[in-house]
């Protein structure tokens, strides 16, 4: 089965509000970043060497 | 006919004094279901595997064979989880609703204790909202006022405990999902910090903040489950490092910070809860401001929906028309979100969780009410309080981002309310890793707050 949804006004609006949301708000954040995102992945899970 | 024993710890308590059996708890628990089903707090409850499941109990226990002291206790299940004979549906037409015959590892833990896993209860699809309007099997409504809503998204949950359906009910937490319906329906909810408790089998939304979470009437309750929830699982990487449930040394007088400011408003009504409530915890409160937190909301957002867009991305090209048209909406923005928002949405959340440890000065708990807002009433879309106005939705997780985007474990206690005498809820929020510290912390509120005796 293929998507072939048409999305209606409502849905594409509520696309376009979320998305001018969390634009804005990255963009207006000044602090200086790290250079690295967040550690959510801990490749050290998956060693199966003993340590 | 009410439930005789409602908290999980009075069940424990009635089943080793004798004066109940699991095949009469969970009897009362189904009578009682069937009494308010017009909550439709639950969407698979069938009596037959209930009941086979206490009466396996029941014996064990006559035998002296009790696996535990939570064998025989009836715990609801919210329909995210994989149980292996209820099936599963999260809630949304996207999913057939066929049991693939496997447990979460939470549910797999809990029934290995002989716990009788009682139903799935109804929760907002696929826990993308916190309303719990939006479901396949329609809303759930509040027990304390049914035409209230009972937040979500795992407001099915929370209707079950708070109605004394069951004593206890496991819910799962993106940006508050156990947090707020057990607030709007007066009652304790617990979110491990991230990583402390294993997602596997928990149908995801957004990996790096979904969190599963007990929710329950009494903090002694909540206490009894966390060990179901803490630990290592080799099935879920995330929670490489975890350990299990650890005696808690925290004994001292605790430093509360209490976050306020511009995107942090509440409620009159609520904030006369929590600063009542905060007199008589008797404890210090420190206050401080959170900078920048529309940037903050924003990469809890661009996350959330970027994540939850690649879990369901082939879902989403084969068969969108199962989804609703606000999940649909929520997923085709996730689409749109690129790989450089989505990294600098992980950057801007390294900043957050280094500003909150390094740079707000000495804490063991922040404090936020669990909610801006007294539970909405059914059908009303916005929300108005200190001089904001927005959707009901952004209304129930406009504080418990704060916990997922940071990965700390938190908890809601509920408090008296003067007011409308509707559910007001406590936040509190730990240091990463200091689930149990968290706990004792709230225990100790509890008692002052609410009178409970700690244990």
């Amino acid at each position: 089965m293929k998507d072939d949804v048409t999305l209606t006004q409502d849905q594409q609006s509520r696309i376009s509000r979320t998305l001018a949301r969390i634009r804005e708000g990255l963009a207006r954040f000044s602090a200086t970043e790290p250079p690295e995102p967040a550690p959510t992945f801990k490749p050290e899970a998956f060693d199966d060497q003993p340590r | 006919m009410t439930n005789p024993v409602e908290s999980l710890s009075g069940q424990v308590a009635a089943l080793a004094g004798g004066s109940a059996t699991p095949s009469s708890l969970a009897e009362h628990a189904l009578e009682r279901a069937a009494e308010l089903g017009d909550l439709n707090a639950f969407v698979a409850l069938d009596p037959g595997t209930i009941l086979a499941q206490a009466k396996a109990a029941t014996a064990r226990r006559k035998a002296g064979r009790a696996l535990s002291a939570i064998d025989g206790i009836p715990i609801a299940v919210k329909d995210n989880y994989l149980t292996r004979d209820f099936p599963t549906t999260a809630c949304s037409r996207a999913l057939p609703g066929e049991s693939d015959g496997v447990d979460a590892t939470v549910v797999a833990k809990l029934r290995a204790a002989g716990a009788v896993i009682f139903g799935k209860t109804n929760m907002h699809e696929w826990a993308y909202g916190a309303t719990n309007g939006t479901s396949s099997f329609g809303p759930t409504l509040n027990p304390h006022d049914k035409g209230r809503i009972t937040g979500g998204s795992s407001g099915g949950s929370a209707a079950a405990v708070a109605a004394g359906i069951v004593g206890a009910a496991l819910g799962s937490d993106t940006g508050g999902s156990v947090r707020i319906p057990s607030a709007a329906c007066g009652i304790y909810g617990f979110k491990p910090g991230y990583g402390r408790a294993s997602r596997h089998g928990v149908l995801a939304l957004s990996w790096s903040l979904d969190a599963p979470g007990p929710l329950a009437r009494e903090l002694d309750d909540i206490e009894r489950l966390l060990p179901y929830f803490l630990g290592p699982d080799s099935a879920d990487p995330s929670t490489f490092g975890s350990v299990p449930m650890q005696p808690t040394g925290f004994r001292a007088e605790p430093l509360l910070l209490a976050l306020t400011g511009k995107g942090l408003e509440r409620s009159d009504e609520v904030e006369a809860a929590l600063a009542a409530a905060l007199r008589a915890g008797g404890m210090p409160v420190a206050e401080a401001e959170l900078p920048a937190i529309d940037s903050y909301f924003a990469a809890w957002e661009a996350i959330l929906h970027c994540e939850a867009t690649a879990y369901h991305r082939e879902r989403l090209a084969t068969s969108a028309a199962g989804f609703s048209p606000v999940t649909l909406a929520h997923l085709k923005a996730g689409t749109q979100i690129t790989a450089d928002e989505y990294l600098r949405a992980q950057a801007i959340r390294t900043s957050f969780v280094e500003m909150l440890l390094k740079r707000m000065g000495k804490w063991d708990a922040l404090v936020l009410p669990t909610l801006p807002v007294v539970a909405p009433l059914v059908g009303e879309d916005w929300q108005e309080f200190g001089g904001r106005k927005v959707t009901t939705q952004d209304s129930m997780t406009w504080f418990c981002w704060i916990g997922n985007l940071a990965g700390l474990p938190c908890v809601t206690i509920p408090v008296p309310n003067s007011g409308s005498g509707l559910p007001v809820g406590m936040m509190l929020m730990g240091r990463p890793g200091k689930d149990e510290d968290l706990l004792a912390i709230a225990k100790m509120l509890d008692s002052r707050i609410n009178g409970k005796a700690t244990s």
